[in-house]
C-alpha cells in the first residue's frame, strides 16, 4: 500500500486523516509544521503528500514552492487539505503549486478513495 | 465686415479710427475745394464782365464815328490780361468791326469771333465767353465779345487739390500715429484680461488676479472677472478639502473592509478546522471503523453529525451573505447545461427525500438548455429552494421543472411542493434575513432565501413564489438567457 506523508498542525485533524488512511492499510507519517514536513519529504520519499496550507514555520505555499524547485520531488503528488474554503481559495491553491485541493471538512466516507485516486498510476 | 470680425482688436481699432478720420478729412477737403472753385469762377466772371463794359464804353466813340483804328487801339489794352484769347467789336448791325488776338492763342491760328449774340456770360469749349451790348445815352452802339482762357483757373484748382492731398496725407499720418499710441488704453487691458484668463484656464491656478487700470467699463469687466475668480477659488478650495476628506475616509473604509475580509477568511478557517474533526470522527464512528455501535449510539451520533453539518451550512451562509453585503463576491459566469445542474441538485437531495418518503420529480425539456451564469450560485439557489421544499413537506412530492421563456429571453426553474404552504401575512418578510417562520419547529438558518435572492439578483435574475396555506408552494427562479 502507499506511503503517505501528512503535514498538519492541528492534532485532531492529523489524527482523523491518519486514522482513516491507516484503517485502509496505508502507511502514514505525520508532521506538525512545514519545515519538518519538507525535511521528511526529502528523507522518506513518500508516494503522496497531504498538506495543510496554514502551517507554522513554512506555509503550505512555501512547501509547494520548494517542491516545485526541487527536481527530485517533481513527480511527487502534493495535495492541499485545508479549511481555506472561501470562493477563490481553490483556484489560488491550484495556481500556487498544489496538484489537488481538498476542502475541510473532509468527507470521511469518500476521503480514502479520493486520496488513492491521486496516487501515481505506477504504484 | 466679416473679415474685420476675426482680426485683433488692435488692428480693428486702427482700421475703424482711420476710416472715420479719412472720411472726415475727405468731406472737409471736398467741401473746401468746391467752395474755392465756385468763388474763383465768380471772381473770373465779374472781372471779365467789368473789363467788357469798360472796353465797350471806351470803344463807343470809335463805333459812332466808324474809326476802326481807334477801336483797335482800345482793344490792344487787353494785352495786360494774358489769359484773354481774343476779343471782337460788332457794329449795331452785327458785323464784325475789329478783332483782337491774344497771345494765348497758339501761333498761326487766327481768332475767329462767333456770330454776334445778345448779352451773355457762359462757359464753353474750355473758355469763358462774354457778350456785352454797348449803349450810349440809351442808344445801342454795338456789341463787345471777349473770350478768356480757363487755363489759370485749372492750374489754381490743381494746385489747391495738390495742397489738399498733402494736408490729407500729413493729417492722416499724424492721426495714425496718435491712434496707434492711444489705442493701448483700450487694447492693453483687454489683452491683459485675455492673457490672465488663458493662464488660469491652463494652470488651473485660481489665485491669479487681473490688474485694474481704470474705472471704465473695462475696469468693471476686470472687477467682475476677479470676483468670479475669487468665487471659483473659494469653491475650488472647499472642493479640494472635501475631496481630501473623502479620499481619507475612503482609505479608512478600504482598510476596514480589508480587515473585515481578513477576519471573515480567518473565521471561516478557524470554524472549519474543529468541525472537520467533529464531522470526521462522527463519520468514522458511524462507518463503524472502530467497532460496532448499538442503535442508540448510532442514532445519537447521527444527530451529532446532522447538527455539525447544519452548523457548517450556517457558517457558509453567513460568510457568503457577508461577502455579498460587502460587494466582495465574485461571480464567475460560465456556459453550462441547465439539465446537468438540475440533475446534480436532485442527486444530492435524494437521500433526504427518501428519508421523508417524498417523491422527487424532475421535469426537463428534451432539448438541452444552456445558460451563462455562475454555476455554483445557481446550484446553491436550487439546493436551497429544494431543501426548503423538502423541509416543509411531510407527504406528497417536490417537483423541479425547467422551462424556457423565449419571449422574455429568460429561462425559469421552479420548485413545487405539496407542503404546509406559507401564511399570507408572512409573505412580505420571506426573503428577509433571519426570518424563518417562528411557528415552525423545523431547522434552518433563515438566511437561505435571502441569500438565494441576492445571488439571483447578482446574476440578473429574480426569485418569487406563490403559495396556498396547507396545499403547497411554488418558488421560481428566472435567469436571463444569452
Amino acid at each position: 500500500m502507499a506511503r503517505i506523508l501528512i503535514i498538519e498542525d492541528n492534532a485532531p485533524n492529523l489524527n482523523l486523516m491518519s486514522y482513516l488512511l491507516t484503517a485502509s492499510g496505508h502507511s502514514v507519517e505525520g508532521c506538525r509544521d512545514g519545515q519538518s514536513g519538507l525535511d521528511a519529504m526529502r528523507r522518506q520519499r513518500p508516494d503522496i503528500v497531504l498538506c495543510d496550507i496554514q502551517l507554522p514555520k513554512l506555509s503550505g505555499y512555501q512547501i509547494a514552492e520548494a517542491v516545485r524547485a526541487d527536481a527530485s520531488l517533481h513527480a511527487l503528488p502534493l495535495v492541499a487539505v485545508t479549511a481555506l474554503a472561501m470562493r477563490g481559495d481553490r483556484a489560488r491553491g491550484l495556481a500556487g503549486g498544489f496538484d489537488e485541493y481538498i476542502e475541510k471538512p473532509i468527507e470521511a466516507e469518500t476521503f480514502v478513495a479520493l486520496v488513492e485516486s491521486f496516487l501515481p498510476r505506477s504504484k | 465686415m466679416r473679415a474685420l470680425r476675426d482680426t485683433a482688436i488692435k488692428r480693428k481699432l486702427t482700421i475703424i479710427s482711420m476710416l472715420a478720420i479719412g472720411v472726415a478729412l475727405l468731406v472737409a477737403c471736398a467741401t473746401f475745394l468746391t467752395f474755392e472753385y465756385r468763388l474763383f469762377r465768380a471772381t473770373l466772371v465779374d472781372d471779365l464782365v467789368a473789363t467788357a463794359q469798360v472796353l465797350g464804353d471806351n470803344s463807343s466813340a470809335a463805333l459812332a464815328f466808324d474809326v476802326p483804328a481807334s477801336a483797335e487801339l482800345t482793344l490792344q489794352s487787353l494785352k495786360a490780361k494774358p489769359h484773354v484769347i481774343g476779343a471782337a467789336l460788332y457794329d449795331k448791325d452785327g458785323r464784325v468791326f475789329v478783332t483782337y488776338r491774344g497771345s494765348e492763342l497758339p501761333g498761326g491760328l487766327a481768332f475767329v469771333p462767333p456770330p454776334m449774340a445778345a448779352d451773355d456770360v457762359g462757359f464753353g469749349g474750355g473758355s469763358l465767353n462774354v457778350f456785352d451790348t454797348i449803349t450810349v445815352g440809351g442808344e445801342r452802339m454795338g456789341t463787345i465779345f471777349i473770350r478768356s482762357s480757363l487755363k489759370e483757373m485749372r492750374e489754381r484748382m490743381l494746385l489747391y487739390a495738390l495742397v489738399t492731398l498733402v494736408v490729407m496725407l500729413v493729417a492722416s499720418s499724424a492721426a495714425f500715429l496718435l491712434v496707434t499710441k492711444l489705442h493701448r488704453v483700450i487694447v492693453e487691458p483687454i489683452a491683459h484680461l485675455a492673457h490672465v484668463a488663458a493662464t488660469v484656464a491652463s494652470n488651473r491656478d485660481y489665485s491669479i488676479r487681473a490688474k485694474k487700470r481704470g474705472a471704465d467699463e473695462l475696469g468693471q469687466l476686470i472687477d467682475g472677472f476677479n470676483e468670479m475668480l475669487r468665487q471659483i477659488q473659494t469653491s475650488d478650495g472647499a472642493l479640494q478639502q472635501a475631496r481630501g476628506d473623502l479620499e481619507m475616509r475612503n482609505l479608512d473604509l478600504e482598510q476596514a473592509m480589508r480587515a473585515k475580509n481578513m477576519f471573515l477568511a480567518n473565521m471561516s478557517h478557524e470554524l472549519r478546522t474543529p468541525l472537520n474533526a467533529i464531522i470526521g470522527f462522527t463519520s468514522t464512528l458511524l462507518m463503524k471503523l472502530p467497532g460496532v455501535l448499538n442503535s442508540v449510539q448510532e442514532e445519537q451520533l447521527t444527530v451529532v453529525k446532522t447538527s455539525a453539518r447544519h452548523l457548517l451550512s450556517l457558517i457558509n451562509d453567513l460568510l457568503d451573505l457577508s461577502k455579498i453585503e460587502s460587494g466582495k463576491i465574485d461571480l464567475v459566469p460560465e456556459s453550462f447545461s441547465c439539465q446537468q445542474v438540475a440533475q446534480d441538485t436532485i442527486a444530492s437531495l435524494r437521500p433526504m427525500a427518501e428519508l421523508k418518503k417524498l417523491d422527487l420529480l424532475l421535469r426537463l425539456p428534451q432539448k438541452e438548455v444552456r445558460v451563462t451564469a455562475d454555476r455554483r450560485a445557481l446550484h446553491q439557489i436550487l439546493l436551497n429552494l429544494c431543501n426548503n421544499a423538502i423541509k416543509f413537506t411531510d407527504s406528497g412530492s417536490v417537483t423541479i421543472e425547467l422551462k424556457e421563456l423565449p419571449q422574455q429571453r429568460q429561462l425559469e426553474f421552479s420548485v413545487t411542493d405539496t407542503g404546509i404552504g406559507i401564511q399570507p401575512g408572512y409573505k412580505a418578510r420571506l426573503f428577509q434575513a433571519f426570518s424563518q417562520m417562528e411557528s415552525t419547529d423545523r431547522e434552518g438558518t433563515g438566511l437561505g432565501l435571502h441569500l438565494s435572492r441576492r445571488l439571483a439578483q447578482l446574476m440578473g435574475g429574480t426569485i418569487d413564489f406563490d403559495s396556498q396555506l396547507g396545499r403547497g408552494s411554488r418558488f421560481w427562479l428566472t435567469l436571463p438567457q444569452e
